[in-house]
C-alpha cells in the first residue's frame, strides 16, 4: 500500500515537472538586420530595413520578422517597387543550453509580402514611329507568399547583446495581382525570375531575459 | 561552447561573403531575353505549300506605320517578315499591298488583324523593358489560309503566323 502511494507520488511529480518544462521561457530577442541596413546606407538603389522579434521556449523559438523595401531602377526607364513583408515561424535550437541565448537552429517560415510597382518608359509611337510615346504600367495591389527553410547560428557578444546570421532557402513563391506589368522584385524575396531563392541575413540582437 | 559558436559565426560569415561576392557576377546579358516585341510571319504558296517571297508585296503598312523593305525586318527575297505589334493596344492590323492605285498605295490585297495580350517586364536592370505578346490570335485575315503556329512572341519559336496565298 505504501509502495503504491510512493509510485503515485513519483508519477505526480513527473507530470508536474513535465508541465513546468513545457513553459520554460528563455527570453525575448529584438534585433535588426544589418545587411538590409547596410544596403540602405550604401545607397544601392534599395531602401530596406528589417526588425526581428523572437521568443525562446524550451529550445524552440517563435520568430516574427517585419521589413520594408523600396527598389528603384533609374535607367532609360524608371521602375519602382515598394512594399513590406512579414515572416513568422519556428526554429528548433540544438544547443545544449538554449537558455544561454546562443543558437544553432533549423526552422521553417511562412512569409507574405504586400507591395506595388510601376514602370515608366518611352517607345516609338506605333502609328508615327518618329514620335516618342510615353507608356506607364502599374500594379497597385500586389501580394505574394512563400515558404522558407532557415539555418541560424547565433552567439553572445557581451551581456545580452547577440550577433548571428540566418541562411534562407526560399521556395513555393506565388504572386497575385499582376496586370500587363510582370513584377521584377518581391520585397523580402527578391527577383521573380527565380522560383526558388537563397538569402543571407546578418543580425544584431538584444535579449530581454524572462524568469524561467 | 560560446567560443565555438562565435568562431563558427566568423568563419561562416567569411565564406558566405565570398560566395555572395561571386554570385553578384551573375549579370544577365540583354541578348538572353527571349521575349520579342514583334511577331514572325512566314508566307507560303497556297498551291504548292512551299515558301513564297514576301517581295510580291509593294509594301506592308499598319495604321500609318509603314514597314520599309530592307529595313532589317524583311527584304524582297525573304519569305519571313517581322511585324511589330502595338504595345499600347491589344489589336494591330496590317495591310499587304501589291498594287498601286492612281492616288498611291491604297489597294490592299490582304489584311491581317491580330489580337493579343501585351506583357511588360524587367529582364535585367541594365536592359530596356522587355515586351512580350501572348495569346496571339487572328481576328481577321483575308489571306487564302492563315495558321497560328505560335501564340507567344518568344525567340525560341520560329514563327507565329503562317499565311498562304
Amino acid at each position: 500500500m505504501l509502495s503504491v502511494q510512493l509510485f503515485a507520488q513519483d508519477d505526480a511529480e513527473e507530470v508536474e515537472e513535465k508541465e513546468k518544462k513545457e513553459y520554460k521561457f528563455h527570453g525575448v530577442r529584438v534585433g535588426a538586420n544589418l545587411i538590409r541596413a547596410g544596403r540602405t546606407f550604401l545607397g544601392s538603389g534599395v531602401e530596406t530595413q528589417e526588425i526581428q522579434v523572437a521568443l525562446g521556449v524550451n529550445g524552440v523559438e517563435l520568430n516574427v520578422d517585419y521589413g520594408t523595401e523600396r527598389n528603384e531602377i533609374m535607367s532609360d526607364y524608371q521602375y519602382v517597387n515598394e512594399g513590406s513583408y512579414l515572416r513568422f515561424g519556428i526554429d528548433r535550437n540544438f544547443v545544449k543550453n538554449p537558455g544561454s541565448g546562443n543558437a544553432l537552429s533549423l526552422g521553417l517560415r511562412y512569409a507574405t509580402a504586400s507591395f506595388e510597382d510601376k514602370l515608366d518608359f518611352t517607345v516609338s509611337d506605333f502609328d508615327a514611329p518618329d514620335t516618342p510615346q510615353d507608356l506607364t504600367f502599374a500594379n497597385s495591389d500586389l501580394n505574394s507568399w512563400w515558404l522558407e527553410l532557415v539555418f541560424n547560428l547565433r552567439g553572445k557578444i557581451v551581456s545580452n547583446l547577440y550577433t548571428g546570421f540566418t541562411l534562407r532557402w526560399q521556395f513555393a513563391n506565388t504572386v497575385n495581382g499582376q496586370g500587363v506589368l510582370k513584377t521584377f522584385d518581391i520585397p523580402g524575396f527578391g527577383n521573380t525570375k527565380r522560383e526558388n531563392s537563397t538569402a543571407f541575413d546578418y543580425y544584431i540582437m538584444w535579449r530581454i531575459p524572462l524568469k524561467e | 561552447m560560446l567560443y565555438v559558436i562565435l568562431h563558427a559565426v566568423k568563419k561562416t560569415i567569411f565564406i558566405l561573403f565570398s560566395f555572395i561576392a561571386l554570385s553578384c557576377q551573375d549579370i544577365d546579358s540583354c541578348a538572353g531575353d527571349s521575349n520579342l516585341p514583334f511577331m514572325v510571319v512566314r508566307s507560303f504558296d497556297i498551291d504548292t505549300g512551299s515558301p513564297k517571297k514576301i517581295g510580291n508585296f509593294q509594301r506592308i503598312t499598319s495604321e500609318g506605320n509603314i514597314i520599309p523593305f530592307d529595313s532589317g525586318f524583311y527584304s524582297i527575297d525573304s519569305t519571313t517578315v517581322f511585324l511589330f505589334l502595338n504595345p499600347d493596344d491589344t489589336i494591330t492590323t496590317y495591310f499587304f499591298d501589291s498594287a498601286e492605285s492612281a492616288d498611291g498605295f491604297e489597294i490592299s490585297d490582304f489584311e491581317l488583324q491580330m489580337v493579343y495580350d501585351p506583357e511588360f517586364s524587367i529582364f535585367d536592370p541594365e536592359c530596356p523593358p522587355s515586351i512580350l505578346f501572348t495569346n496571339l490570335d487572328t481576328l481577321k485575315s483575308t489571306f487564302d489560309s492563315t495558321v497560328i503556329s505560335g501564340r507567344v512572341t518568344d525567340r525560341q519559336l520560329t514563327s507565329n503566323v503562317e499565311v498562304f496565298f
